[in-house]
């Protein structure tokens, strides 16, 4: 009946169903389409590059750079102090300077690329330059090889090829790691955020909380039902944003690449389908307990946003770890609530399963979970909370309760 | 041990203030309320009336004293209290989201009326309470009349024997009082054992089998209208009423009754 009841908030509706499923494609698509935009911005800027001491014998590298897309060649002199003093006013964006003797050595292009670290446009002019520059001198070893009839191997003992293994499908997985276990977190807690609030504050500001617990149910059974009426938006939020994203993700990469990215598939494997489930319903139980304890001392909704607020936000921080994609799911990390789902979401989109540590975060999150749910039950008990009588916030009641008077509980329930 | 459905025993609330320290809100008041009776406390403001009902409905625990519902304990028991009585006041309002029909299964089904019957039940109510075109309207959008029929629906919806109403006529126009006051009156010949507070002297003088004069916690006077009057030699109620409260304030003793047995 409460979730009947709730569905028919506006707020939780909003909140629960429909941003998970329609806001997070839009924002991605808006946040690509910003990217998109940045960089094209980027990309159109002049590159002003200064150019010193360039060897006769090397003259075509003048025209290559000439030529170079958005380089405009500012000045080409001997003045090498004048040049990085412009570099220094901004006036030029890099500084390319030729070895002296480079004008002798046919195979040899000694060249220094300077560039002002601390502005964005002297930093892409540089990368542009060296694109030029490797190319050329890549090109000028191969012509010398095939002159003197060897191969490559032959002519450059140690040499780097960059080769990119990656399949298509595997990009999907590392854009989904990235993505998805912190779409997922987020929208657990937004799942739970308004029916918390709405199931506890909302209730004493409607003045239904006093016919809630004269209903001929055990007051813990009140609790208990409230707890997974939230913690079943908070999943049913995660398992709609989910579905959501993997559908959106294809399309939207591919309408802003151009095509290019249609290749990239953006799957789930289906063995780790059960393990998202299992730790969204973790991550769903743990947030419901801990935003009722926190709701349960608002009186009104208001207050009770402003106190469920800052535990919304500490539930964001996963996000620090799955920004690092290399970083491992480790046994102090799966001791840390919330985070260590997160990591095991990331293992799991990649196919990945250390069973031991997915034991030890389900071990971790029911034993928070439980200590949550007897604290928000404990709390409930005391009459000044369900009534609204008493002002202040989680740690002052705490404290009152260890060091203050006896005071009334609402009976054996 | 009496058999009647509501008997109280000393029953006190005491309040921590941090200001004030303890506060006695309720001090051992003992009454019992029979089947087909309705016992009205009288009481100004803050003389004890809403805590004393608020304990009896287990939504407050008391600090001593014990009074039980139908043979249960308040304390021990309040689960099976909570089934064997309705309780109607002005903090206990109604979800605002559901409908009325809703609202009347789902007070009939949690508080554990025979769910085979509840259907029926549910039109016998909307019927009683001539709710019919608003049976599938939310309760947001009723008017406060027909907010106050489903609030009295609902506190029925399970058919408790015991009843207790906290000053249900407070916020009413004069119609839709003499419309609850009707309503309580059937309830107590439907056998009912009603509890019915108020602070208004006509109401208690029409509507009560017995009064409880309740001031400062404590329960000065409990009799028949005629009981109290004969004991104080006052006419009206209201001047009985002023009579037992003045004598606390000028510390007389009370004149009547005041052990709260029948």
């Amino acid at each position: 009946m409460e979730m009947r009841s709730a569905l028919r908030e506006r707020n939780i509706v909003v909140y629960s169903i429909l941003l998970p499923l329609l806001l997070y494609p839009a924002l991605l698509w808006l946040m690509l389409s910003g990217f998109s935009f940045v960089r094209g911005q980027t990309e159109g800027i002049v590159s002003r590059v200064a150019l010193v001491d360039v060897p006769p014998a090397h003259d075509e590298v003048r025209a290559r750079l000439a030529a170079g897309p958005q380089i405009e060649i500012t000045s080409a002199n001997d003045d090498v102090d004048r040049a990085l003093e412009d570099l220094r006013a901004g006036r030029v964006d890099a500084v390319v300077r030729f070895a002296p003797d480079s004008s002798t050595a046919f195979t040899n292009l000694p060249a220094d690329i300077s560039f002002d670290g601390a502005r964005d446009r002297s930093a892409s002019a540089k990368q542009r330059v060296k694109t030029i520059l490797d190319a050329y001198r890549a090109e000028r070893l191969d012509a010398e090889a095939a002159r003197l009839g060897v191969s490559r191997d032959e002519w450059q003992q140690y040499h780097v090829v960059d080769l990119d293994q990656t399949s298509e499908a595997e990009s999907g997985v590392y854009v989904l790691r990235i993505l998805l276990p912190t779409l997922l977190i987020v929208m657990i807690a937004l799942g739970c955020f308004y029916p918390a609030i709405d199931s506890t504050a909302g209730e004493r500001e409607r003045s239904t909380w006093e016919t809630t617990m004269t209903l001929a149910v055990p007051r813990s059974s009140v609790v208990t039902g409230k707890f997974l009426y939230v913690a079943t938006l908070g999943v049913a939020a995660a398992l709609l944003n989910i579905v959501a994203m993997v559908l959106s993700l294809g399309p939207i990469i591919s309408s802003l690449t151009g095509g290019k990215g249609r290749g990239a598939t953006f799957a789930i494997p289906l063995s780790a389908i059960p393990v998202i489930v299992m730790g969204a319903v973790l991550v769903a139980l743990f947030v419901a307990a801990a935003m009722m304890i926190f709701a349960a001392f608002a009186r009104t909704f208001k207050e009770g946003q402003t106190m469920v607020s800052p535990f919304y936000l500490l539930t964001l921080l996963p996000v620090m770890f799955l920004q690092t994609p290399d970083l491992d799911f480790t046994p102090p990390l799966a001791l840390i609530p919330v985070v260590n789902v997160a990591m095991m979401f990331r293992d799991a989109i990649g196919g990945q399963y250390q069973w031991p540590l997915i034991a030890l975060t389900v071990a971790v999150e029911a034993v928070t979970i439980v200590a949550f749910l007897w604290l928000a039950r404990w709390i409930l008990r005391f009459e000044e909370i369900w009534t609204g009588a008493f002002q202040g916030t989680l740690f002052k009641f705490v404290r009152g309760r260890v060091a203050g008077p006896a005071r009334g509980e609402a009976g054996n329930e | 041990m009496s058999d009647a459905p509501v008997v109280t025993s000393e029953l006190a609330k005491t309040y921590y203030d941090e200001d004030r320290g303890e506060i006695r809100a309720v001090d051992r008041i003992s009454f019992a309320c029979e089947r087909g009776e309705i016992l009205g406390l009288l009481g100004a403001n803050g003389a004890g009336k809403t805590t004393t009902l608020r304990m009896l409905s287990t939504v407050l625990a008391p600090t001593s004293g014990t009074a039980t519902i139908c043979g249960h304990d308040i304390v021990h028991d309040p689960a099976a209290v909570r089934r064997s009585l309705g309780f109607y006041s002005a903090s206990t309002a109604l979800y605002p989201r559901l409908t009325t029909r809703e609202t009347l299964e789902f007070f009939a089904r949690i508080n554990q009326y025979p769910s085979d019957r509840v259907k029926q039940r549910v039109d016998e109510l909307i019927a009683r309470f001539g709710l019919e075109k608003f049976a599938g309207a939310r309760i947001d959008k009723l008017s406060s009349g027909m907010k106050q029929k489903v609030s009295i629906a609902r506190t029925v919806a399970h058919d408790p024997p015991v009843l207790i109403f906290d000053e249900p006529t407070v916020a009413l126009d004069v119609i839709n009082a003499l419309e609850m006051r009707d309503i309580i009156a059937e309830l107590r010949d439907a056998g009912k054992a009603v509890i019915f507070s108020t602070h208004i002297m006509s109401e208690a003088e029409k509507l009560c089998d017995r009064i409880a004069i309740i001031h400062d916690g404590r329960i000065l006077a409990l009799g028949r209208l005629a009981e109290l009057q004969a004991a104080t030699g006052e006419r009206y109620l209201e001047d009985a009423f002023i009579h037992y409260v003045r004598g606390v304030s000028t510390d007389a003793p009370p004149t009547a009754d005041s052990d709260g047995t029948r």
